[in-house]
């Protein structure tokens, strides 16, 4: 449960940067449940790369590509996750 | 520098280069007035012109959406910083100002019409109650209307040259498309509130305020401050457009999540 939780609020942590306090659950909420069908709490890590490459539109459109591989970095840093 | 920092620097710009304009430039005798007049002007369109093209070569010009809109929107302040030294210096060569100041028109149109559909773009929504959009848009369409169709319905009686009354067109029709445009920046602005991006389509939302205020300026103010009620609405137009390069720049830096 706790790393359940963790996944969704990086995400939520790192998108609210840019994206504000509003709209950053709406897009995690609508692109975890377009990348894994989950609501973002269910998350899992295993489901992280799935979320980011559906993330990676919408990150490249607003921030632009190198920045967007910059903050798939970090999150999958805070993450624990080798890349 | 701060997100908040770029916007006391923006104020704090508006209201010197102003105060310039109004109480030192415009009390020279000529050409001395004259030449500083242009000077200012070409100063202000010029930093705009830098800042957007540096945010364009940041975000590689036409290989990326925003790099897109910021290529057209240097486009713009450039043909338009060009047009200002044509017309002040060798306004002999009217056609060539004219033909620039089409092409800008349609550069600007452009690059609003990128920066407004951002978000849906991106696969996201602006935030808010279907009420709260269509307002925000009805109230946008009824300030464009009103302070362009004038210029539109005299543009088309008037008397004038073909290239003038088709540059006078141009100018009136992007007028009225990036000023109802300014409703998807407003509602970008409100729908990242709080988050990095807000500042950089705040900073876009008041550039088009900015010129807003530089047309309503002839129709709404007393005789003796319509001049500097037009600087003021330019060169606010200027600065956010500067700011907004430099928020753009600044949000892509590394580590910029602290700023």
């Amino acid at each position: 449960m706790l790393e359940r939780e963790r996944v969704s609020e990086v995400f939520a942590r790192h998108l609210a940067v840019y994206l504000g306090q509003r709209t950053a659950p709406i897009a995690l909420k609508t692109f975890a449940k377009q990348a894994t069908g989950l609501a973002p709490e269910q998350v899992q890590l295993a489901d992280v790369p799935k979320l980011l490459e559906a993330m990676r539109p919408m990150l490249n459109t607003l921030l632009g590509k190198d920045h967007t591989e910059e903050l798939a970095q970090l999150i999958r840093r805070d993450l624990g996750i080798q890349v | 520098m701060t997100y908040r920092t770029v916007s006391v620097s923006v104020a704090v710009a508006v209201v010197a280069l102003t105060a310039i304009d109004a109480f030192i430039v415009y009390k020279l005798q000529e050409p001395g007035r004259f030449i500083g007049h242009v000077v200012l002007r070409l100063f202000c369109f010029g930093i705009a012109s830098l800042a957007a093209g540096l945010a364009a070569q940041r975000y590689h010009w036409w290989d990326e959406y925003v790099g897109r809109a910021w290529t057209l929107l240097f486009i713009l302040y450039a043909l338009i910083t060009v047009r200002e030294a044509i017309n002040r210096l060798a306004p002999e060569a009217g056609a060539a100002g004219e033909a620039l100041v089409i092409a800008g028109n349609v550069a600007a149109v452009g690059a609003f019409w990128l920066f407004g559909r951002v978000l849906h773009s991106a696969g996201l929504e602006f935030y808010g109650s279907r009420m709260l959009k269509i307002g925000v848009f009805l109230v946008a369409v009824a300030i464009a209307c009103a302070l362009v169709l004038p210029t539109i319905i005299s543009s088309l009686t008037d008397a004038m040259p073909g290239i003038r009354r088709a540059s006078s067109l141009a100018s009136a029709a992007a007028d009225m498309i990036t000023f109802i445009l300014v409703a998807p920046l407003l509602l970008t602005v409100w729908s990242f509130r709080g988050g990095q991006l807000s500042w950089i389509y705040g900073f876009l939302a008041l550039s088009t305020i900015g010129w807003m205020i530089n047309q309503a300026a002839n129709d709404l103010l007393p005789a003796p401050i319509i001049r500097d009620g037009q600087m003021f609405g330019f060169i606010l137009a200027c600065a956010s457009v500067t700011a907004a390069g430099y928020s753009q720049i600044a949000s892509s830096r590394r580590g910029a999540a602290h700023a």
